[in-house]
């Protein structure tokens, strides 16, 4: 955790109510200087609602924001210095790229050419040199796009608000603005925040990702963290797809049971007993090549084999006793599924590696 | 993205608090502007009737009063016959029409929908005239051609003539409301239908008619209001025929009796405020079903269902434009039905009261003076409460205070404007308040502002529908960059909404050359009006000037609107390198 004093931007016990309609509950957390921060959650669950309260777009209930340690929560978003990106763009239809981008410049600038001098810049910035007297509706979306990034920039934020910039854009365009933005702030040392729905653009380009569930921010890190350790349930199966069992636990032993099935454990599972969800990621179920017999190693049926490209996506059948059975989904690279010949119907050994297996409260789900 | 180093932007300073209350000072003064228009006159006027001559309290005396007297009783059931009428005949006549244009491959559609919609810039006082040229008693249809067939007279005077004027007048408002309703239905309805087996019969019944249920519900209450609070027609056709609208125009201006002219105002308002009322919360439910995306209909040809519309289209096209036709020919005649040369006499207006060419100048200053004025106050109005955040409660009454002129008939608007601003001042608790806005009292600008009310609601529904359409983000883009709102307004707004602009300015411009009801109340002798004079002509038996006058409101009206649509053409070719989206 960063230390409160450091953070350029500290959220603090934000609470936002609609009516009954609580969107935001009760969400703290900070970013640092130069950090790229992403809030990942579904539709719905408060993310815009959250940039909207930092931008001072949306007056919080409870709760308080500061920048540069200073309490911001009565100041109008003009005052806060920070540039945003709506997910719509926003453009005005009827004024050039150039005119879009100088829109706010106009009134901070005293001459015409000082004015023409930032927007070429700008125009350079995002990659639009040349293009500045097209119209919005002459541009491709990824253009449109840069365009409004462009206008959040102009007037040199100190923090870049951004909803959801890429959502409307195709694969391939989305995937080359990723790197870019990410260089642009990295470059300018830009706080940036950046909302999302879209679980591998969190992860690849943020320094830390907040993921939000129903106006509650659920688990707060590192993408390595969000993806190796989550919290709950749900931040395991949002963010990459995840095994689960429902069975007991013993901590004395520190297995996992269900049925006529023991798996061991290492992780240290906390405070957790009697019933549990035991979670393990499709890529983490190996195959046993070579015969090892072990506490974590069982006989599964191949139900159905599915090809992904570079990897292979099995559907296994894990006995439980008599006809119980545990669906299970494990991913491999191709070259070992076919290497072992694996068919729907065939029967193999895998692994569950008891460093790789975590357990959650049944509760939590 | 490219290496460049960035500039340090200085930010303008302050102007934010400032800003935040200038938006709420003009929410502010919108509300204000309303109440003062809408909700005092209609105040003063409800007051009124439950005053006597002398202006004591007498409570509901005047009422009793009323209701004792079979002379104005009877009236109700009158206004109401007609109107009702009026509505089923209108509303089936627009739907086949809507129909026809929407749903059947027939030919010269576009032709049929302008020839459609000529009465919307007609005065009804010539519906009336028209007819009388038709089927009054030396009437083309009564005597046969002049004698050339065997004539026939359909006792046009009366329930018949306010009818079939009022028939004329709606016609165009149904078929409007319902092709829009039938534009809006999903094919893909049709499609189920059709995979279902379904046979034409059901499909209409458990397909269209839902489909255009609302616009149905907007298209019966419209007309019926229409009908119900029209004036003009019936003052020229209705003969010993009383209903409600003429009733306060012959109590007001007959027998200066002011107290039950106010007291047939209000009867004349409770059904009109009933409907209005069952519209909007049938328009309400109909948002909710209108906002998924839906597919239009491609009708297919069918030679027998085509040809049948083909002919309904072109049979009330040929009507409408005989209709004109006879109108024209008539001002034109020297001394109809004797001397049957052609020829300006009648456009001259000499020998006739009314005011000749000076009203139709007035008449087009006024109409012009509405279109401005009307067009910017509506369209800021409607920014105010479409676009501000905050003062949610002051933005929602605001809304309602602009939609209920649409309940409000002119002869009311026109009567209780007489009783506020001719009011010399108010008592409160013994305090004498000056009436601050005495001095517009038979001026130009009550004039303006009666019409600005009166035809307020359609063109802030119009304008509130195009800013709807606008990203919610301008706003808050603009503030975010410190760009006050008023500068976007002026350089993002108002330009995208141009054609709406320009619609509105249009709509006032043609209802307030054509109307008739609420300016007859208020116009003084220096400054006549077209439309008044038609109707003084009108009394004075001057058919003839009466029906040039009132064709000379309709040629300008063309005009006007032929302009519109070259303006609007241009506007689109200029809006088309930034429409696509
Ligand atoms: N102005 C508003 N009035 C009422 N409810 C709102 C408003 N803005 C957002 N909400 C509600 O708050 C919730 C969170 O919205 P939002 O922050 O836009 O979600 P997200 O961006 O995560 O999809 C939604 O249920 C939404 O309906
Ligand atoms: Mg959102």
């Amino acid at each position: 955790m960063t230390s409160a004093s450091q953070d350029y931007l500290r959220v603090e016990g934000v609470t936002k109510r609609f009516g009954t309609f609580t969107a935001l509950d009760n969400v703290s957390f900070g970013a640092k200087k130069g950090e790229f921060i992403s809030i990942l959650g579904p539709s719905g669950c408060g993310k815009t609602t959250m940039l909207r309260a930092v931008a001072g777009l949306e007056r919080q209930d409870e709760g308080r924001v500061l920048l540069s340690g200073q309490d911001v929560s009565h100041l109008p978003v003009s005052k806060r210095h920070v540039g945003i990106v709506f997910q719509s763009y926003a453009l005005f239809p009827n004024l050039s790229a150039r005119s879009n981008i100088a829109y706010g410049l106009k009134r901070s600038m005293k001459s015409r050419s000082a004015v023409n001098e930032r927007v070429d810049e700008l125009l350079k910035l995002v990659g639009l040199k040349g293009l500045g007297s097209k119209y919005p509706g002459q541009l491709s979306g990824g253009q449109q796009q840069r365009v409004a990034l462009a206008r959040a920039m102009a007037l040199s934020p100190n923090l870049l608000l951004l909803d959801e910039p890429l959502s409307a854009l195709d694969a391939q365009v989305r995937v080359m603005l990723r790197t870019e933005i990410r260089a642009m702030t990295q470059r300018l040392g830009l706080t940036t925040i950046m909302v999302t729905h879209d679980q591998e653009e969190a992860l690849t380009m943020a320094d830390r990702i907040l993921v939000m569930k129903d106006g509650e921010l659920v688990q707060n890190g590192t993408p390595s963290e969000i993806y190796d350790e989550p919290e709950s349930p749900f931040v395991a199966s949002f963010i990459g797809s995840m095994n689960f069992i429902r069975g007991s636990y013993n901590r004395d032993t520190g297995t996992f049971s269900k049925g006529s099935v023991r798996v061991r454990v290492d992780r240290q599972a906390r405070s957790l007993k009697g019933e549990v969800l035991a979670a393990i990621r499709p890529e983490d179920v190996l195959v046993s090549t070579n015969g090892e017999q072990g506490p974590n190693v069982f006989e599964v049926d191949v139900r159905n084999v599915e090809y992904r490209g570079p990897i292979y996506r099995l559907a296994l059948d894990l006995p439980l006793g008599h006809t119980e059975t545990a669906p299970l989904i494990a991913e491999m690279p191709a070259e070992k599924v076919r290497r072992l010949n694996m068919t729907s119907d065939s029967r193999v050994k895998v692994i569950l590696p008891s460093e790789r297996v975590r357990l959650f409260h049944a509760e939590q789900v | 993205m490219a290496d460049v180093t960035m500039t340090p932007v200085v930010r303008a300073r302050g102007g934010v608090d400032a800003e935040l209350w200038l938006k709420r000072a003009l929410i502010l003064i919108v509300s204000a502007w309303l109440v003062a228009v809408v909700v005092l006159p209609l105040f003063q006027l409800l007051s009124k009737s439950l005053l006597d001559n002398d202006g004591n309290f007498v409570g509901l005396v005047n009422y009793i009063e009323y209701f004792r007297t079979p002379a104005l009783r009877d009236s109700i059931g009158n206004s109401l016959f007609v109107s009702l009428t009026t509505t089923v005949i209108s509303v089936s006549l627009g739907f086949l029409f809507a129909y026809a244009l929407t749903r059947t491959n027939i030919r010269f559609k576009g032709a049929f929908r302008s020839i459609a919609m000529m009465p919307l810039f007609t005065p009804t006082l010539l519906n009336g005239i028209a007819l009388i040229y038709l089927f009054g008693r030396k009437g083309l249809i009564t005597q046969g051609f002049f004698g050339a067939i065997p004539g026939f007279d359909i006792g046009l005077y009366g329930a018949t003539g306010i009818i079939i004027s009022e028939v004329i007048f709606t016609f165009p408002q149904a078929m409007l409301i319902l092709s829009v309703a039938l534009r809006m239905t999903d094919a893909r309805l049709y499609e189920a239908s059709d995979s279902l087996g379904a046979s034409k019969v059901r499909t209409f019944f458990t397909v269209t008619i839902p489909g255009i249920k609302y616009g149905l519900i907007s298209a019966v209450f419209v007309c019926f209001i229409l009908a119900f609070t029209d004036f003009g027609a019936p003052k020229v056709v209705g003969g010993n025929f009383n209903i409600l609208a003429t009733d306060i125009y012959k109590q007001v201006i007959g027998q200066q009796n002011f107290v039950m002219g106010a007291v047939v105002s209000v009867v004349l308002l409770v059904p009109t405020v009933l409907a209005f009322i069952v519209d909007r919360i049938a328009q309400r439910r109909q948002v909710a079903l209108i906002q998924a995306k839906s597919v239009p209909l491609v009708p297919k040809p069918e030679k027998l269902k085509d040809g049948i519309y083909q002919g309904f289209c072109t049979f009330i096209a040929l009507l409408i434009l005989g209709f004109f036709a006879t109108a024209i020919y008539a001002s034109l005649v020297k001394v109809w039905p004797y001397t049957l040369d052609l020829g300006f006499w009648h456009y001259e207006f000499r020998g006739t009261g009314g005011g000749g060419y000076e009203a139709l100048f007035n008449s087009v200053r006024m109409a012009l003076y509405s279109a401005v004025i009307g067009t910017a106050i509506t369209f800021a109005s409607a920014y105010l409460i479409e676009k501000s955040r905050g003062m949610n409660g002051l933005r929602q009454a605001s809304y309602f205070l602009s939609i209920m002129p649409l309940a409000l008939p002119g002869l009311v608007i026109g009567l209780s404007y007489i009783f506020f601003f001719n009011a010399p001042g108010w008592e409160f608790f013994g305090i004498t308040v000056p009436n601050p806005l005495n001095w517009m009292y038979g001026t130009m600008a009550i004039l303006v502002l009666s019409n600005i009310v009166h035809f307020y609601s359609v063109s802030f529904l119009t304008a509130t529908t195009a800013l709807k359409q606008l990203d919610r983000e301008f706003e808050t883009v603009s503030e975010s960059l410190g760009v006050p709102f008023y500068v976007t307004f002026f350089r993002v707004t108002v330009p995208v909404c141009l054609p709406a602009v320009l619609e509105v300015a249009m709509y006032y411009f043609v209802n307030s050359m054509a109307t008739v009801s609420a300016v007859i109340f208020l116009y003084s002798a220096d400054i006549p009006l077209a439309s008044v004079a038609i109707a003084n002509m009108d009394d004075a038996g001057d058919i003839a000037p009466a029906c040039a006058m009132g064709v000379l409101v309709v040629f300008i009206n063309v005009v006007v609107r032929l302009l519109y649509s070259l303006l609007t053409k241009g506007v689109k070719r200029r809006t088309q390198l930034w429409a696509v989206r």
